[in-house]
């Protein structure tokens, strides 16, 4: 049934975020185009020039608005599909609340996870195409990866783990903030009334406890490790980050999952 | 034929200060039609959705065939909203197929065949349905699934009188003998004719659960007559 559920997740959201994923590529091609056929210095173009500008700022606009709305509609499909008028169908199917709580998680993740990945794609492409008036694309396009994959092989030793963790915690952190959202909503939304402005407040407690418990984490590495500046030092604050987080993500899952099971409340 | 499919007894619920359902006691027996009547506010949504979970109990318990609402509950019980709560992006076979993922006993042929005799076109995206049409494609997937017990929570509220018929038809065409079905309404006149027996509610109580046949016989008058006089304002 967790597959099933997933799948609906994933058509839901794929449906809005899918198309805007395109346009930041398109987007991409676009300003490394208009880039690389830029008239020269010496023979300016207005026109050119002004609509060089117009699309650099939608990009960059369209680059920032996809990775706020993975998150937006994350955010979104929880609370309309689990605690709005689609919970009456979601809440009543014969599937476990773990589940219904698991598909939202996991579709939210990996989109999030596209969303950046697609940017950092889009920007690439835009590089690449500026400069491949020069050299060919292709060529240019491998080289750029080979760059990014010996700079991590290079660090002494160790690129690859920092590569892996930097990777693991990029996922544990889309999970955490997921979750953080989702105790929020459930809780606020498990009273009788101003359930939206409940959650925020929620939300917003749980933030400065975060920061609190985050600042004590840190300093207390500090004072441990003495400085940052060591590469031991680096895998003991990313490892601590991890371990922080996926600790903090399941209070925030018990929290979710309680509100969910035991005090649901669709008046 | 007559086993007790739900069951609540000393059933409380409280929104804040205000008791919405109190100490409510009843049985539902299979193979039977039950109104659950009762004005607006009188507690008939809630006791409806604390059956499928949707709201907890704030004391006594509630069993569906036997067991605490859960999974198992849900596999027997179809429900009915009293909204529409169907996801709108998606197109009607889309629906189809999706209460036949999750429901093994949902009939999806029953449905097709009662989307064409409305002259519902399946490719038609629901949101760009009318709230009527909405409505009765929301009924149609209820009605569809051979469950052991139905919980329609007002099928007739804000539709015409034809559509009215339209629904009351398709309860009664559709649901398995043995199963029992529960339509919470204040609209009492127009599913009198189907019901085998009553449950009256008023501010969170049951005030009166009998038959049909023993109320007319013992009051000499109609369901919506003694309606209209025990709820008289």
């Amino acid at each position: 049934m967790l597959g099933k559920l997933f799948k609906y997740e994933m058509k839901a959201t794929g449906r809005v975020l899918l198309p805007a994923f395109a346009a930041v590529l398109v987007m991409g091609i676009i300003n490394g185009i208009l880039y690389m056929f830029m008239p020269d210095i010496d023979a300016p173009n207005t026109i050119y020039a002004m609509l060089t500008i117009v699309f650099t700022v939608i990009m960059v606009l369209a680059t920032v608005a996809v990775i706020v709305m993975s998150y937006v509609l994350a955010i979104y499909r929880f609370q309309k599909n689990l605690l709005g008028r689609e919970g009456y169908l979601m809440n009543t199917l014969p599937v476990s609340t773990t589940k219904n709580i698991l598909a939202k998680l996991f579709a939210a993740v990996i989109y999030e996870a596209i969303a950046i990945i697609i940017v950092i794609f889009s920007y690439s492409l835009f590089l690449v195409f500026i400069a491949s008036a020069d050299i060919g694309f292709i060529e240019l396009w491998r080289g750029l990866w080979d760059v990014v994959f010996s700079l991590f092989a290079e660090i002494p030793g160790e690129g690859w783990i920092y590569a892996a963790e930097l990777a693991i915690m990029m996922v544990v952190s889309l999970a955490y903030s997921n979750l953080m959202f989702y105790a929020a909503m459930s809780m606020g939304y498990s009273s009788n009334s101003h359930k939206a402005i409940k959650s925020v407040g929620v939300y917003v407690g749980f933030y400065i406890i975060n920061q609190i418990l985050s600042t004590v984490l840190v300093g207390s590495i500090a004072i441990t490790c003495g400085d940052f500046s060591g590469s031991g030092s680096v895998h003991v604050l990313m490892i601590s980050s991890i371990i922080y987080e996926l600790v903090i993500a399941a209070a925030y899952w018990s929290l979710t999952w309680f509100f969910m099971k035991r005090k649901l409340n669709l008046q | 034929m007559n086993d007790i499919i739900m069951e609540c007894s000393g059933l409380w619920k409280n929104y804040g200060g205000m008791q919405a359902l109190r100490n409510v006691s009843c049985r539902i027996q299979s193979g039977r039609i039950y109104g659950l009547l009762g004005p607006n506010g009188s507690g008939k949504t809630t006791l409806i959705k604390l059956a499928n979970g949707l709201l907890t109990p704030s004391a006594g318990k509630i069993l569906i065939n036997g067991e605490e609402v859960g999974i198992n509950s849900r596999k027997a019980v179809s429900y009915l909203p009293d909204c529409v709560a169907l996801p709108d992006w998606m197109r009607i076979y889309e629906l189809i197929k999706f209460y036949d993922d999750f429901y093994e006993d949902f009939n999806a042929k029953k449905a097709y065949q009662m989307l064409e005799s409305l002259n519902l076109f399946s490719g038609q995206r629901f949101k760009t349905l009318s709230k009527g049409n909405k409505e009765k494609v929301q009924l149609i997937l209820v009605m569809s699934r051979e469950a052991k017990l139905y919980l329609l929570d007002e099928p007739m509220g804000g539709v015409d009188p034809a559509t009215r018929d339209y629904i009351l038809n398709t309860i009664i065409t559709n649901y398995s003998p043995d199963a029992a079905v529960v339509i919470s309404t204040h609209l009492i006149s127009d599913v009198e004719n189907i019901l085998d027996e009553v449950l009256f509610i008023n501010r969170g109580e049951i005030v009166l659960s009998d038959t049909v046949d023993n109320i007319r016989s013992d009051n000499g008058k109609s369901v919506d007559a003694l309606f209209r006089e025990v709820f008289r304002c």
